[in-house]
């Protein structure tokens, strides 16, 4: 059986445009992870190894934030549902 | 102001239904931001075994003192499938390359006359001494293979990548 859904009002607006900011938050990670994927492989082909170690740690902060996010849209769906 | 009657009837609520979408596209996000690591840590890992493998078991590939000055022999290093040319230069001196060009992949050849490595597809010139590109398309140098003259023949002892060295010690630009 289906929970009756919380009442909307301001908190719950609140909520909503938090859980918006962060999913744009995560969009913009996400480019800028696919560009240093592109970067790191171009820079690879090109005989640069070295850069393969700079793209690995970036795009692994970049996750670890983009994870960060997600669970912060996690914790703030569940007192609001 | 009074709600219609269907929306008694079908029990949707528009904002629920946003908040689960959201949370789905999270975590869709997420998962493809851990794509993305993957494919930097694949990198990572084909470059470090790159590095492994560019030291190499030595291999003979020519006779000693072969070949002659201007002239080239053809050899496969470090697989059998790697075709690779080294050049005596007419001042004596030994250099070995990758035959592959690193525009599309066709074999380059050695002028002797021009003394420079020369791709017939495109028309693309690479330094015989350092493997730089000189003109035409190619977008990087040809990779260099290490190689050492010895009392029983000549050997090639690794791969290098190709840098982008100075070609202007070729002086022949263009």
């Amino acid at each position: 059986m289906r929970a009756p859904p919380s009442p909307p009002g301001p908190d719950r607006h609140r909520a909503l445009a938090a859980l918006d900011g962060a999913i744009a938050l995560l969009v913009v990670i996400l480019i800028a992870q696919m560009w240093v994927l592109g970067a790191s492989l171009e820079s690879y082909l090109a005989g640069h190894r070295d850069s393969a170690l700079v793209g690995a740690i970036t795009s692994a902060v970049l996750f670890a934030g983009s994870f960060g996010l997600f669970l912060f849209i996690r914790r703030l769906d569940r007192p609001a549902r | 102001m009074t709600t219609p009657l269907w929306r008694d009837e079908v029990s949707i609520r528009s904002a629920d239904e946003r908040y689960v979408s959201r949370r789905q596209l999270g975590k869709f996000l997420v998962l493809t931001s851990l794509g993305m690591l993957a494919g930097n840590t694949w990198l990572l890992i084909k470059a470090g075994l790159r590095g492994a493998a560019a030291r190499l078991a030595p291999a003979r590939i020519a006779a000693p003192g072969e070949p002659a000055r201007g002239a080239v022999a053809l050899f496969t290093y470090p697989e059998p499938e790697d075709r690779c040319l080294l050049v005596r230069t007419p001042d004596g001196q030994l250099h070995a390359f990758s035959q592959k060009c690193t525009h599309l992949s066709c074999a380059v050849v050695y002028s002797a006359a021009r003394d420079r490595l020369e791709c017939p597809c495109h028309d693309g010139v690479f330094s015989v001494r350092t493997g730089a590109v000189l003109a035409g398309p190619p977008p990087r140098p040809l990779p260099r293979i290490a190689v050492e003259e010895r009392a029983d023949g000549v050997y090639a002892i690794g791969v290098e990548d190709g840098d982008d060295g100075d070609p202007s010690d070729d002086g022949d630009r263009g």
